[in-house]
């Protein structure tokens, strides 16, 4: 049974008024007039969860709303894995969020569509420390590692995971909206394979079981090391754009101390998707998934969209020793100037 | 003797070799990989099955290493004679060696600067609460309940977060066992603030949440969403990234165990 439109307003509702009791009710229903719980973890709470951040995203939430909101999805998430049955004699794989990657309910969405489709599932939780991953596949007999990125700030993350459990001989499978929509990520970051969503995932592992991969093709995202020199230099870069962006955007020199640190951040942000797109050499990162976000954020919460264009001008300003980095930033203003041309 | 004509009453899905034994599936599983220590038949589906004979198998392994033995050492002399024998005693090399392992571990795990923190002779502390984990790991290997791993992974994990591990161990310990004592989920969120507090990072509300905050909800949808906080790059935040995520989850586990029962209770 397809989930309409109108159920998943129906859920967003629920956790807009933050009734956990409602939305559990919404979703048992739904299990009980035969939909499978795959379909409603993809159909439903990802789905509502998308609308979550983009009313975090257009300002009609808060950052506690939208906190609430992904507890309560999760809280239904966890009622759904009561009903799952667990299947026997089955292999076992290790789900986890990459280093640093905080935003754990789609890992968990995944782990539990797997645990559906028959596959004994350890759950990490949020961020786990590389290392620890690297020394936790050594320990269990594990039969794949499934790495979940949400926010493209955190391949990096997701890139010492894959070799962490690759370096144990366990081939590692990434996922999540952070690798972007096809493969060309995951095989810069050298992953084994992609999925686009939990049951691709489940699919792609079981095929596995037929033909295992061959573990760990090398990397061919790291052209050279501009995106790590990019992350050392980064508090430096953010100093001195601040200095390019009080000549260039007069308004700052009126901005209080909690502004002016807001400012530091977005700066740092638009490094962290640039250090993202070099590392994967995926420019889609920066110009097609960051830049327009970053312009609905700021101008949904009253700045105006120019603040863009200036904010890349002050960093392409202080970037000489970063080509790759100095021809992306031209190719976001270029971009951003035939968007304000066209709109 | 392993033929696919074996009475069906002695063979069995590998999940109740797990059930009878106490070891989990993962584990069996390397087990039989590593060591040959299981031989299973295949079903015309070509599901594994095992036999009470493997049951034996496992049983006496775990015999050896309740009396010492290293789960290797055992498992390989247990496959290669190819039933339950009487139990050894373990050889004194056998010993020596899993202690130099154990200590050997524990050296390879200190953070970079911690071999010169105590005096000369005085292992570091790392060091020896490490090796007292290797040491329980002997016991705790023998019988893994669910998430044994787990477990084990969190206590290197705080055991390797350098010379405050033992607080940090400490504080992990009493959160967990909080955890399953909570009656409510206030509770459980109530421990896991108390853990951040110790940890040495604060909390905050996330609707006043800055740079410095840890995007993680420690309220699970009870109350206002609460969010840890501690400076980059401070030993806090090393302890928190270290420790946190699990934490969360072990108390999300607890969480959704008390509203399971209150969904049948009421």
């Amino acid at each position: 049974m397809q989930i309409t439109a109108a159920q998943v307003e129906r859920f967003v509702d629920a956790l807009a008024r933050r009734d956990r009791k409602a939305a559990v009710r919404q979703a048992l229903g739904l299990l009980e007039a035969g939909t499978p719980i795959q379909d409603i973890v993809q159909g439903l709470l990802a789905r509502s969860q998308a609308e979550v951040g983009r009313r975090w995203e257009t300002n009609q939430w808060s950052v506690a709303d939208e906190h609430a909101a992904t507890a309560i999805t999760d809280a239904v998430l966890g009622v759904l894995a009561w009903r799952i049955e667990a299947a026997e004699d089955q292999d076992h794989v290790v789900v986890t969020c990459a280093e640093g990657e905080w935003h754990s309910l789609p890992a968990r969405m995944a782990a539990e569509v797997l645990r559906l489709h028959g596959w004994e599932v350890t759950f990490l939780g949020a961020s786990t420390p590389a290392d620890h991953l690297r020394r936790f596949v050594a320990e269990v007999d594990t039969f794949g590692v499934v790495v979940s990125c949400s926010v493209p700030i955190f391949l990096g993350g997701a890139l010492r995971s894959v070799q962490a459990a690759q370096s144990a001989g366990v081939p590692v499978l990434v996922g999540g909206r952070g690798l972007g929509p096809d493969e060309l990520r995951a095989m810069r970051l050298g992953a084994d394979g992609w999925a686009p969503d939990p049951v691709a995932a489940a699919d792609l592992l079981g095929s596995w079981r037929q033909q295992a991969p061959a573990v760990g093709r090398r990397p061919a995202g790291m052209l050279d090391a501009e995106p790590l020199e990019l992350e050392a230099a980064r508090p430096e870069l953010v100093e001195a754009a601040m200095g390019e962006l009080f000549l260039r955007f007069p308004p700052l020199a009126g901005y209080s101390e909690a502004q002016l640190s807001r400012s530091r951040e977005d700066l740092g942000y638009i490094l962290q998707f640039l250090e993202a797109a070099l590392l994967t050499d995926d420019p889609r990162i920066f110009l097609d998934e960051f830049l327009p976000w970053l312009t609905r954020v700021l101008t949904s919460r009253g700045l105006p969209a120019a603040v863009v264009a200036v904010g890349l001008e002050a960093l392409g300003a202080v970037l000489h020793a970063f080509p790759r980095s100095r021809q992306l930033i031209a190719q976001g203003r270029q971009l951003a100037a035939d968007r304000a041309a066209n709109g | 003797m392993h033929s696919q004509d074996e009475d069906p009453k002695t063979t069995m899905p590998i999940g109740e070799v797990s059930r009878r034994t106490g070891v989990t599936v993962p584990t069996l599983r390397a087990w039989e990989r590593r060591y040959g220590l299981l031989l299973p038949v295949r079903t015309a589906g070509g599901h594994r099955r095992y036999s009470d004979e493997d049951v034996q198998r496992v049983l006496a392994v775990l015999e050896l290493t309740g009396q010492g033995w290293g789960v290797g050492a055992a498992a390989r002399r247990v496959a290669s004679r190819g039933s339950a024998a009487a139990p050894a005693l373990p050889p004194a090399d056998e010993l020596r060696d899993r202690l130099w392992s154990a200590l050997d571990q524990a050296l390879r795990e200190l953070p970079p600067g911690t071999e010169a923190a105590g005096p000369p002779g005085d292992p570091p502390p790392t060091s020896r609460t490490e090796a007292s984990a290797g040491a329980l790991e002997v016991s705790g290997s023998s019988r893994q309940s669910a998430g044994a791993a787990t477990v084990r992974q969190r206590r290197r994990t705080a055991a390797a977060a350098g010379h405050q591990d033992l607080e940090l161990l400490q504080a992990i310990h009493e959160a967990t066992r909080g955890l399953l004592y909570i009656t409510s989920t206030r509770e459980a969120s109530e421990i896991l603030i108390a853990a951040v507090h110790r940890l040495g990072g604060s909390t905050i509300p996330a609707g006043q949440a800055d740079s410095w905050a840890l995007p993680i909800d420690l309220s699970f949808g009870e109350g206002e969403p609460v969010l840890p906080v501690a400076e980059p790059l401070s030993l806090a935040r090393m302890h928190l990234e270290q420790v946190l995520p699990g934490l969360v989850e072990d108390a999300r586990r607890a969480v959704q165990l008390l509203r399971r029962s209150e969904d049948l209770d009421g």
